[in-house]
C-alpha cells in the first residue's frame, strides 16, 4: 500500500473493536484515510476519554452517537447512547496538514467573531452551520476577500471585514474552508486539541 | 427623605479616603448617594452606594420599577449616570446617548447619535469601525463634568463633548485613527470610558490585536484642545517618564527603560491598550490606569519584558508624567491584559495603615500596592485554578513562570495546553466593588482555561495582528465557568465564593444595605449578602448582563439600575458553549450553551421596593 499526502488514498476504514480495557494506542496500528486524506482510526468502546499510559490524551477527533457526530444528534439520541455503550464510537486520528493550517488560521483570526470551533457567537454566524446550509466555496472566498456590509445584506450592525489584504488570512482561505467543511460534516469534534499529522511513513 | 439623611450620616461616620479632598464640585457630587455621577460611582472606584433603603431584610421583595430599550443589539457594557433628575444612558455601536427625565416617566429629553450618514465624526464609516472592534461593539459609558458636559468616547476614537441639557455638540476631536494605512496607529478604536479630572478629560485606546501603539491622551474639557499624550511604550519622551524620578518597585526606572526591552523597533506596533476602569486620588493628584497586552500574541518574535505593557501606571494628570510603574506580566505569553480597574482604599495591610490600590489582574493575581509609593504589598491568586506562575516574587515583583505553561518556552507552532487562566483572564473588564461595611472586595470572575499555540504573522497596518490560536474550556474538575467571590486584600485570601454556570461578566455594586448586586450571562440580576454571599434575590432580565450595576435615589426612593445586552468577549466564547457538551459522554450537559438561555438586546432594568 502506498500512503501519500495530497492524494485521495484509501477509502477503506480500519475498524477495530476492543473492550474498553484494551484500547490500542493509534501509533500501534496503521491509519486509514477518508476521501479528504484525513488519517483516522476508528475504535468502538464505552464512555469516557482515554489517556495513554503516560497520561497524555489520545488524539480523539470525533465521538459518534449512532453514526452521527455528537454535536449533530438530538437529545433523545444522546440519551440512548448514554444508556447503551455499543452505540458510541470514538474516532482517533490527526488532521492532514492542510486542515491543520486551516484550523490554525481560523482560531487565530476568525474565532474572534465566529466563535470557537466554527460554532458562532452572539453576533457572528456559525460557519459550520452556514456550510451545512449550503455556503459554497466561491461565496466563502468572496466574503472573506471583500467583506460584507449592510449594503451587501449583512444584518444591521453586523459587518464582515475584508481580509483580501491580510496576509495572515488571504493565503489560507482554501485551508480554512477545508477545516470548516470537516466540522460541518461532523469529522472533527469540538475543542479538538491539535491533532497534527504525525511523521509520515512511506510504504513500498 | 429619610434614606438620604441616613446615608449622609453613614458616609460621615465612615473614614472615606477622600473626606478632605480638594473642593472639586465633582467630588462633592460623588458623595451624594442620590446621584451616580461617574461610571465607577466615585474616583476611588468603590462602586459602593451609601443608600440602605434596599437592604438584606427587604431585598427579597424587590420589583422592577421601569425598563427602557436602548434600541441597539450587541453587547452593552458600562452603566447609566444619574445627574440631578436626569439619567444618561449609552449604547453599543453606534454609541447613542439618551437623556431621560426621571421627573416625567423617563421621557427622552434628547437623543444623540454620533453616526451621521453612516459615518463617525472622524470620517470612517460605521462598517469600517465595527470591523476593527476586537471582541464586539461595546462601549463602557459616558461621564459627566460639572460645567454641564456629558463626554462620550465613541468607537472611532472621537471624543465628543455634549451639552448635558440639550445634547448639542460642544466640541469633537478624533483622538486616533480607525482607518487603514498608518503604521502603528491604524485600526485604533475607543471603548473605554472618558475620564474626567479637574478641567480635563482623558481617554485610552483599544487595538492591541491590530498592532496599535496605544496611549493615554488628555484634553481640555472646555475647548477640546489636546494637553498631553503618554504612550505605553517607546522612547522616554513619548512615554512621559523621567528616568531618574519615575520609579518601579521603588527604584528609578533609568534611561530607555522601554526601548531596551523590545527587539529592534517592535515597540512601534507594541499594543499596550488602555480600556478598563481607572482611578484618581485628588490628595496625591495621581491618575491610575493599566496597560494591555504587547502585540502580537506570539511572544517568540518579541523577546524581552516588553515594557511598559501589562503595567499599572500612576501619573500626574496635569502633565502626564509617570510617578511609578509596576509591570505585572513582563513578556506576556498569554494575552493577560493589565487593563482592569484600579480600586483605591485606605486600609490596614499587614498591620500598617496604607493608602492602598487594589487591582484584580487578568493574569489571576490580585495585587495590593501602596498607591503613593508604588510599593508591592500583596500579590496572591484569586482563583485557585491559576497555574501559569507559582507565585510573585515580592523582592523583584516578577511572577515565577512555570515552563510547562510558558508558550514562549514551549515555542512557536507548539500547542501549549491546560493554561489557567484563559486569555480572557481570571477577570476581564467587569469591575469589582469595595464593600465599605465589611472591608471586602466583591469580585466577578472567570473560571476558564485554555490551549494556546503561537505562530508567526505579518503586520499589515489596519489589519488584525494576532498570531496565536486559542481554545478555551472550563477549569479542570469544575462544572462551572465563573465564580462571584469576596476577597480580603490584606490577607490575599478568598472569603467566600459562589459558583456560577458562566463567567460573571457584570460589574458589582456593594451597598450600605449590606448587600451586593451582580449580573450573570444568562441575564439574572442577583443580590447577595455581602458578608456571607448568600443569595437573597434574583430576577431574569431580558438579555445576558455584561453591564455594571449602579444605584441612585429619586423623590426619597432608592433605585438600582443595570444594562442588559449580552455580548463582548464573553458572548464570543460562550455563545455556543465552550466545549462539546458531551465530550467523552461522561459529563452530562454540564456546559450547555449560553444561546440556550438568552439572546441579544440592550435593555435598562431599574429596580425598587414596591
Amino acid at each position: 500500500m502506498n500512503f501519500k499526502l495530497n492524494k485521495y488514498a484509501l477509502a477503506a476504514t480500519l475498524i477495530v473493536s476492543f473492550s474498553a480495557k484494551a484500547i490500542p494506542t493509534p501509533e500501534a496500528v496503521e491509519p486509514a484515510f477518508d476521501e479528504d486524506d484525513n488519517p483516522t482510526y476508528i475504535i468502538k468502546y464505552g464512555k469516557g476519554d482515554r489517556l495513554k499510559a503516560d497520561g497524555t490524551p489520545l488524539n480523539l477527533i470525533q465521538i459518534k452517537c449512532k453514526d452521527k457526530a455528537v454535536d449533530m444528534v438530538s437529545e433523545e439520541e444522546l440519551e440512548e447512547c448514554r444508556a447503551d455503550d455499543s452505540l458510541v464510537e470514538m474516532q482517533y486520528g490527526w488532521m492532514d496538514f492542510a486542515t491543520y493550517k486551516g484550523w490554525r488560521a481560523y482560531h487565530a483570526e476568525c474565532h474572534v467573531c465566529h466563535g470557537p470551533d466554527a460554532m458562532g457567537s452572539t453576533y457572528a454566524p456559525s460557519l459550520m452551520v452556514s456550510l451545512q446550509e449550503g455556503l459554497s466555496y466561491d461565496d466563502f472566498f468572496n466574503v472573506i476577500m471583500n467583506g460584507r456590509g449592510e449594503a451587501e445584506g449583512a444584518q444591521k450592525g453586523n459587518v464582515m471585514p475584508a481580509f483580501g489584504a491580510n496576509t495572515n488570512v488571504a493565503p489560507h482561505v482554501e485551508d480554512m474552508y477545508r477545516y470548516v467543511k470537516a466540522r460541518a460534516e461532523g469529522k472533527i469534534r469540538r475543542g479538538v486539541r491539535l491533532p497534527k499529522l504525525p511523521k509520515f511513513k512511506e510504504v513500498e | 427623605m429619610s434614606i438620604l439623611k441616613k446615608s449622609i450620616i453613614a458616609s460621615a461616620a465612615l473614614a472615606l479616603p477622600f473626606a478632605v479632598s480638594a473642593n472639586s464640585k465633582l467630588e462633592k457630587m460623588m458623595k451624594d448617594p442620590g446621584q451616580w455621577v461617574q461610571q465607577s460611582g466615585d474616583y476611588a472606584g468603590h462602586r459602593y452606594s451609601n443608600l440602605d433603603q434596599i437592604n438584606k431584610s427587604n431585598v427579597g421583595s424587590l420589583k422592577v420599577a421601569w425598563t427602557f430599550s436602548t434600541g441597539v443589539l450587541r453587547g452593552h457594557e458600562g452603566g447609566p449616570l444619574v445627574i440631578g433628575d436626569v439619567m444618561y444612558v449609552h449604547t453599543a455601536i453606534p454609541n447613542i446617548v439618551y437623556a431621560l427625565d426621571l421627573n416625567d416617566n423617563q421621557r427622552i429629553i434628547w437623543k444623540y447619535n454620533p453616526v451621521k450618514g453612516g459615518k463617525y465624526p472622524g470620517g470612517e464609516t460605521m462598517d469600517r469601525v465595527i470591523s476593527v472592534m476586537c471582541c464586539d461593539n461595546v462601549n463602557r459609558g459616558v461621564n459627566y463634568h460639572p460645567n454641564g458636559t456629558i463626554v462620550l468616547h465613541a468607537a472611532d476614537t472621537s471624543v465628543i463633548a455634549l451639552d448635558a441639557k440639550t445634547g448639542k455638540e460642544k466640541w469633537i476631536t478624533t483622538n486616533l485613527h480607525a482607518g487603514t494605512g498608518k503604521y502603528g496607529v491604524s485600526a485604533s478604536t475607543g471603548s473605554g470610558q472618558p475620564f474626567i479630572i479637574k478641567d480635563t478629560v482623558g481617554v485610552g485606546c483599544s487595538g492591541a490585536e491590530f498592532g496599535v501603539r496605544c496611549n493615554w491622551t488628555s484634553y481640555d474639557i472646555n475647548s477640546g484642545k489636546r494637553l498631553w499624550r503618554a504612550y505605553s511604550m517607546g522612547p522616554d519622551k513619548d512615554m512621559l517618564v523621567d528616568p531618574n524620578k519615575t520609579t518601579s518597585m521603588l527604584k528609578p526606572i533609568g534611561k530607555d527603560s522601554s526601548l531596551k526591552t523590545w527587539p529592534g523597533d517592535a515597540w512601534k506596533i507594541g499594543g499596550g491598550s488602555i480600556w478598563g476602569f481607572y482611578g484618581y486620588d485628588s490628595k496625591l493628584n495621581s491618575l491610575y490606569y493599566g496597560t494591555g497586552n504587547p502585540s502580537t500574541w506570539n511572544p517568540v518574535v518579541r523577546p524581552g519584558d516588553n515594557k511598559w505593557s501589562m503595567t499599572i501606571n500612576a501619573r500626574n494628570p496635569d502633565n502626564g508624567m509617570a510617578k511609578w510603574l509596576y509591570q505585572m506580566t513582563p513578556y506576556d505569553e498569554w494575552d493577560y491584559d493589565g487593563v482592569n480597574e484600579m480600586i483605591l482604599v485606605d486600609m490596614k495591610v499587614k498591620g500598617k495603615n496604607r493608602q492602598a490600590l487594589v487591582h484584580f489582574d487578568r493574569n489571576g493575581f490580585a495585587y495590593t500596592m501602596d498607591r503613593a509609593s508604588g510599593e508591592l504589598l500583596v500579590a496572591e491568586k484569586y482563583d485557585p485554578a491559576v497555574n501559569w506562575a507559582t507565585h510573585v516574587d515580592m523582592k523583584t515583583g516578577r511572577p515565577q513562570v512555570v515552563d510547562r505553561y510558558s508558550t514562549a518556552h514551549q515555542g512557536e507552532d507548539v500547542n501549549t495546553t491546560n493554561i489557567c487562566p484563559a486569555a480572557l483572564g481570571s477577570k476581564d473588564q467587569q469591575p469589582a466593588a469595595y464593600d465599605r461595611l465589611s472591608g471586602l472586595f466583591m469580585v466577578p470572575t472567570n473560571h476558564v482555561c485554555m490551549d494556546y499555540e503561537p505562530f508567526k504573522v505579518d503586520y499589515v497596518a489596519g489589519n488584525a495582528y494576532v498570531g496565536a490560536t486559542l481554545s478555551m474550556y472550563p477549569a479542570p474538575g469544575g462544572t462551572h465557568l465563573g465564580n462571584f467571590i469576596a476577597w480580603d486584600a490584606d490577607k490575599g485570601k478568598i472569603v467566600w465564593s459562589n459558583p456560577e454556570p458562566f463567567s460573571v461578566w457584570s460589574g458589582a455594586l456593594a451597598t450600605a444595605g449590606g448587600i451586593t448586586f451582580y449580573g450573570t450571562l444568562e441575564g439574572y440580576a442577583k443580590a447577595v449578602n455581602s458578608k456571607t454571599g448568600k443569595e437573597l434575590y434574583k430576577f431574569k432580565t431580558p438579555s445576558g448582563i455584561i453591564g455594571n450595576f449602579m444605584s441612585y435615589s429619586h423623590k426619597g426612593k432608592q433605585y438600582v439600575g443595570i444594562l442588559s445586552g449580552v455580548g463582548g468577549w464573553a458572548g464570543i466564547g460562550l455563545a455556543a458553549g465552550l466545549t462539546d457538551p458531551t465530550a467523552g459522554l461522561g459529563a452530562v450537559g454540564a456546559y450547555s450553551a449560553l444561546s440556550n438561555h438568552t439572546a441579544l438586546g440592550g435593555v435598562l432594568t431599574v429596580f425598587a421596593l414596591p
